[in-house]
């Protein structure tokens, strides 16, 4: 009697986690959504954000993660300020990638090869237009009950080399990033988290600036 | 003719040069007995999981990220080093005196770079040399035994320097080109908090700062 009870609460649980992300194939159910995240991203102008970070090794058994501030300045500025689990910053603006940890500052062009893909992912995510980069993604779309997922396949030699799937987490409500999870073809997976958003806030430039 | 002869000179003065692996300032005092520090590697056999802040420079690269060093239930040990944004560098696994790739970053995929690698993590983590041959020699200032043998493929110099604040080292070599400097300090209950792993060769450097253990 017993595990025909549990059996009844696994096949509930299970229909539940089915139900929870649905497929969205409809052409007018895509199109609204990509609208909305265009539209989105017109409005907004500066983006500042906690963040937390929980990167999963799977053979290892071990997830490792970090935390911090995230800054978004429109058009293609950005600063990952990590707290935990010690600082470190990376500033992305118009003449490259700068990085600090304890010991120096460093600059990159952008064609450095890890971070210059994950930037164009996230500054892409943020204004959309990953969503149209129909020659380097091929993307598809789900709901659930607060979040419209957009799940994008490398198609580009350079991302697929490293990168077997990325997943977006676009809230309903106004349609700004709220979830990115990044699968590696390792079969391990990094998920970024974005809380406490703040829209159209000013941000000096200064934060984009490391020297 | 001539400047073949006199290049091949000079890079064999380059090489012999190079590969200069014994400390200097010893004495031979062979009645000295070998000391811990001089015949194990600190972790080997004593730690489960190690996660360190690290970073590689190699070839004018400067890659900063967090390292996980952890025994698997098969005895194996991996060698995690993934950047602070979540992409993993690379994926080493020690078993049995085997060296295994299970992933590296396309630009450092290279057999001569992860031979490199395995030569530094190789030494640190694994370096034992209590059943093996060996001799010992003194520091002259401070009369600390330093041993020199062979252990696996590496000719090794080990032991401690100075006295206090405790550090150690290990230097080992297979060839000329994977000659290896490890210095561990900041200890804390006889493990080693702060490693610094130089090939002068290649201009290798990993810096390793415990943040778990």
């Amino acid at each position: 009697m017993r595990s025909r009870h549990f059996l009844f609460f696994l096949l509930l649980f299970g229909f539940s986690a089915v139900q929870a992300q649905q497929q969205v194939t409809d052409p007018a159910g895509i199109a609204r959504m990509r609208k909305g995240v265009e539209e989105a991203a017109a409005r907004t102008s500066t983006i500042t954000a906690a963040f937390t970070q929980e990167k999963e090794m799977n053979i290892l058994e071990e997830k490792i993660f970090s935390s911090g501030k995230f800054y978004f300045k429109k058009e293609k500025l950005l600063r990952w300020e990590y707290t935990q689990p010690y600082s470190y910053i990376i500033v992305i603006n118009n003449e490259g990638i700068s990085i600090r940890d304890e010991r120096k500052t460093s600059h990159f062009d952008t064609r450095n090869k890890v971070f210059g893909e994950v930037n164009r992912i996230i500054v892409g995510s943020i204004r959309g237009t990953l969503l149209s980069d129909e020659a380097n993604f091929k993307a598809s779309y789900a709901e659930e009950k607060s979040f419209w997922i957009v799940k994008l396949v490398p198609l580009s030699a350079g991302i697929k080399g490293s990168l077997s799937l990325i997943t977006l987490w676009f809230d309903k409500k106004d349609y700004s990033v709220s979830k990115l999870e990044m699968a590696e073809n390792t079969g391990d997976q990094t998920t970024i988290a974005f809380t406490d958003k703040r829209f159209n806030e000013p941000i000096a430039d200064e934060k984009f600036i490391l020297k | 003719m001539r400047s073949l002869f006199l290049s091949s000179i000079v890079l064999l003065l380059l090489l012999s040069g190079c590969a200069s692996l014994k400390p200097r300032g010893l004495k031979p005092c062979r009645s000295a007995t070998a000391s811990a520090e001089g015949l194990r590697s600190p972790y080997k056999g004593r730690f489960e999981k190690m996660l360190f802040r690290a970073s590689v420079d190699i070839r004018n690269q400067h890659l900063t990220g967090l390292m996980l060093i952890k025994m698997m239930p098969d005895s194996s040990v991996r060698i995690f080093f993934t950047n602070e944004i979540g992409m993993t560098y690379f994926d080493f696994i020690m078993k049995d005196g085997t060296f295994q790739t299970g992933y590296c970053f396309e630009p450092m995929n290279k057999k001569v770079v992860i031979g490199l690698f395995r030569t530094c993590f190789e030494l640190m983590l694994d370096y034992d040399a209590h059943e093996k041959k060996h001799f010992v020699f003194c520091e002259v200032t401070t009369g600390n035994p330093i041993t020199q043998c062979r252990s696996g493929r590496y000719k090794v110099w080990a032991g401690s320097i100075g006295t206090e604040p405790k550090t150690s080292f290990i230097q080992g070599m297979s060839n000329f080109s994977d000659q290896t400097f490890i210095n561990f300090s900041d200890f804390h209950s006889e493990i080693p908090f702060s490693v610094s792993i130089i090939n002068p060769f290649v201009s290798l450097r990993i810096r390793l700062q415990m943040l778990s253990f």
